[in-house]
Parts: C-alpha cells; structure tokens; sequence
C-alpha cells in the first residue's frame, strides 16, 4: 500500500511539472502606472495653484498672453509614464444678464464672426504668438481639443503658455466664462 | 458642501491591461478607479469613457477603439465625491455583448476624470485601459476588428510547432496585409503591449519564429489563412507576438512559447 501511494504522488508531481496553464484565456489584470497625477502651480510661486488668469475686462479682439516674465503655468508632474498634455475646451456657460440669455462663445482659429474666440497652446519658451508664424509647439485651439506639450518625459515639468483673444462681436454684453481643461493623457 | 476650486489631480489606475475579459457577462474587474483629493473640501469628479481618437491620434499599437465606450462603466455611476482629504473610489465593470465577434479583441479605451469645473483652468486625467477577451478559433461570425483575426493567441511547443491563424477582412475594400514577428521595446516607463502574466517576451523565441506568408491580398468579407511556426523554445515559458500591418491599426497576435520537454 506505501509503495503504491509513493508512486501515486510522484506521478502527481509529475503532472504539476507539465500541467502550465494555458495563457490563453486567463483573467488577469497587469498595472503598469498605478497612479496619474498633475498639478497646475503658478511659474512664478510654484507653491500656489494656478487659481486665476486675471484677463479682466476685454475689448473687442483684445490678445492676452502669458509670457515667461509674467506668469504663466507650471504643471508639477507626477505622472511615472510619458504623457501628452491636451488642452479641451469647454461651452461656456455665461449665466443669464441684463442683456438677456448669452450665446455660448466657441473656439475659431481667426476671430471675425461674432461669439468666436481662439485661444493659442504651448510649452516653448521664449515663444511669440502669432497667427501665421506659427513658433515650434504652438498649437492653436481650432476645435475642441490640441495638443500643448507631448510627449512630456516623466520627472519633467511642464510650463504651459497661453493666448487668449476675444471675439470680435459679440451678440450680448454679458459676462463670459471660458473654462479649460489641461488633461494628462498617458 | 463646499466645492473648491481644483488645480490637482491624482487618480488610480494610470495604465491597466485586462485580459481574459469575458464575452456577455456583465463582470466586475474588481479593481477600482480611484480619485484621491487631496484638498481640505469636498471635490466632484466626472468620469467619461472615451475612443482612443478622441483624446489622442495615436494611440497604443496593438489595440483597436472599443466598439462602444459605455459597455467600461463604474459601479456607482460617472460621478465620484470625495471627503476632504479623503478619496472617492467606484469598482470598473464592463458588460461585452454575447457575441463570438468579440472574442480575440484587443481595445484602448481612456476614462476622462475631471474635478468639477470652476476656474478657466482645470487639471483633468484620462487613464488608459487596455482590455483584451479570451482566445476564439473558429468562431461562428467574423470577428471584429480590421482584420479580425482568430485565434487571437495560439500556444507552440516542441510537439507542436506550428498553428494556424485566419484573418478576416471585415471591410468593403481590398485589405493587404504584411505580417512579421515583433517584440516590444522593453524600456521601464513604456506602457506598450504588456507581456502575459509570467510568460516574458523572449528575443530569442521571437527570432525562432516564422509566418507564412508575410503578406496577404484579402479581398472584401473574404478570410485567409496564415501559419506561425517556431524553431527554437526556450527553457522558460516565454512569448512573443505576430505583428500585422495595413489595417486600421497595428494589430498583434500573441505567440505562447512552453518549455521545450526534455
């Protein structure tokens, strides 16, 4: 009986030895970044948020830009993965006013229709804004999204750089909002 | 409650591949999404599941749009709260449609995680998840994808060198394919094609490798067959892929290696 209880679980050991699951079909799960993380900070006091580009009140057509001596935005990455930096723009939601339910402003790449806005990207420096010369890394927000800075390295900050110029018309005087995200996209 | 102004982010997963996803079982990956909050107030996130081409032109290889973005949803639904100093957290679960189609997939899918909106900038996150199903041979319908290929992983051993793989043309237009053996880059940080579990990319299998032929003129709703062979196993269970080029996408196949026996 020992012996053949001996033999039984060499044979056992046996088969473990070539019984390798197949690859195939199993239900696994592999994380290679645990966690993204971005911050935007301000380039100048990179302890405090970016909490405001003070544009203020705007003429017609008004340019707005941020420049390495004012400040501009430094987006502390923590992100252990190469990401591209994308920056979406959202409708913007003016409340109602005096002068009645605002139309929504929307993104253009050349002001000259009313309640069209553009707004330019990018994470070169020194860089000079401008419609037709268009610097190295600027992108120029035409639809929805752009790209701003990609692919940016991990352990690398980013410093993001923006313009911003008004419609040229507008159908009401109240007050706008545009809200933008910068998203981390790995 | 006090909704703050965010200009940080900090969500979990960053990069995750699931393989092995069952095909019209609405299932819980168990794992969750988590949103850390790192401010003294209360913070809204909003989730969206979004195509690959709506965030990005390019994309991880190897991994095609999943059909439809709401089949990758939380169990709490697409919004979070979290505590101050607290975090928010909703178990992934994805519910794939019975079909035979949808085995040997491969799809990119982000998940866009925004804190609700208050400046005229926000800091936003989109994780990337990379979801494959299980292995199919000979599957009743076409399987998606361009090509669609079945099986989507064939497993050689020494007993055992070659298999057969189809690939299908699912378009309305002539597709000509090339098809070459590929390793990945292995460089640390890289979020490419992951190897499967234990079973490691290995050069050497991969150089041991051959298909046949190398490339394919498939004509409209029509298949053909292709052969992989290897000539060389190692003395651990390792992996290598089948690169196929000239579809929407560079779509892979992936080649299980096992022990040569002794």
């Amino acid at each position: 009986m020992r012996v053949f209880i001996c033999g039984l679980a060499v044979l056992l050991l046996l088969g473990a030895a070539w019984a390798q699951p197949d690859p195939d079909d199993d239900f696994n799960i592999t994380v290679t970044v645990t966690v993204l993380d971005i911050s935007l900070k301000q380039s100048a006091v990179p302890a405090n948020d970016f909490d405001l580009w003070a544009l203020g009140p705007q003429a017609l057509e008004q340019e707005t830009e941020m420049t390495d001596a004012g400040d501009h935005i430094l987006v502390l990455n923590g992100c252990n993965v190469p990401i591209d930096l994308k920056v979406w723009s959202l409708e913007d939601a003016a409340p109602a006013c005096a002068f009645g339910v605002p139309t929504a402003w929307q993104p253009t790449m050349a002001v000259g229709v009313d309640d069209f806005y553009s707004l330019w990207g990018t994470d070169v420096s020194p860089c000079v804004f401008d419609n037709t010369n268009i610097c190295d890394g600027q992108t120029l927000l035409t639809g929805r999204i752009i790209t701003v800075a990609a692919p940016i390295a991990v352990g690398v900050d980013p410093h993001l750089y923006f313009k911003f110029q008004v419609p040229s018309g507008v159908s009401d005087g109240c007050e706008h909002f545009v809200h933008v995200r910068v998203v981390a996209i790995p | 409650m006090a909704i703050q102004a965010v200009f940080a982010i900090r969500v979990s997963p960053g990069v995750i591949t699931v393989r092995g996803l069952p095909v019209g079982v609405d299932t819980s990956l168990n794992f969750p999404l988590i949103c850390f909050n790192d401010t003294d107030d209360t913070v809204s996130y909003t989730i969206q599941a979004l195509k690959p081409s709506q965030v990005k032109e390019h994309w991880r290889d190897g991994f095609e749009e999943i059909p439809d973005t709401s089949w990758l949803y939380l169990e709490d639904g697409s919004e979070l709260v979290a505590p101050p100093n607290g975090k928010a957290k909703s178990m992934i679960r994805i519910n794939i449609p019975d079909s035979e189609a949808y085995y040997n997939q491969m799809w990119a899918v982000y998940m866009l995680v925004t804190p609700e909106k208050t400046g005229m900038f926000t800091a936003a996150v989109a994780p990337l998840f990379m979801l494959e199903t299980p292995s199919l041979a000979n599957p009743k319908v076409p399987p998606a994808g361009i090509p669609g290929i079945a099986p989507s992983a064939i497993t050689l051993q020494n007993d055992s060198t070659k298999a057969s793989v189809m690939l299908y043309n699912t378009t309305d237009s002539v597709l000509i394919l090339t098809i070459s053996t590929y390793i990945p880059a292995l460089e640390k940080g890289s979020a490419e094609i992951e190897a499967t579990g234990n079973w490691h990319f290995n050069e050497e299998f991969k150089n041991g490798l051959s298909v046949s032929p190398e490339k394919v003129e498939i004509p409209p709703d029509e298949k053909v067959e292709i052969t992989v062979n290897s000539s060389y196993f190692p003395e651990k269970r390792c992996q290598a892929l089948v690169r196929i080029d000239g579809g929407k996408v560079i779509r892979y196949i992936r080649i299980f290696g096992q022990p040569s026996k002794k």
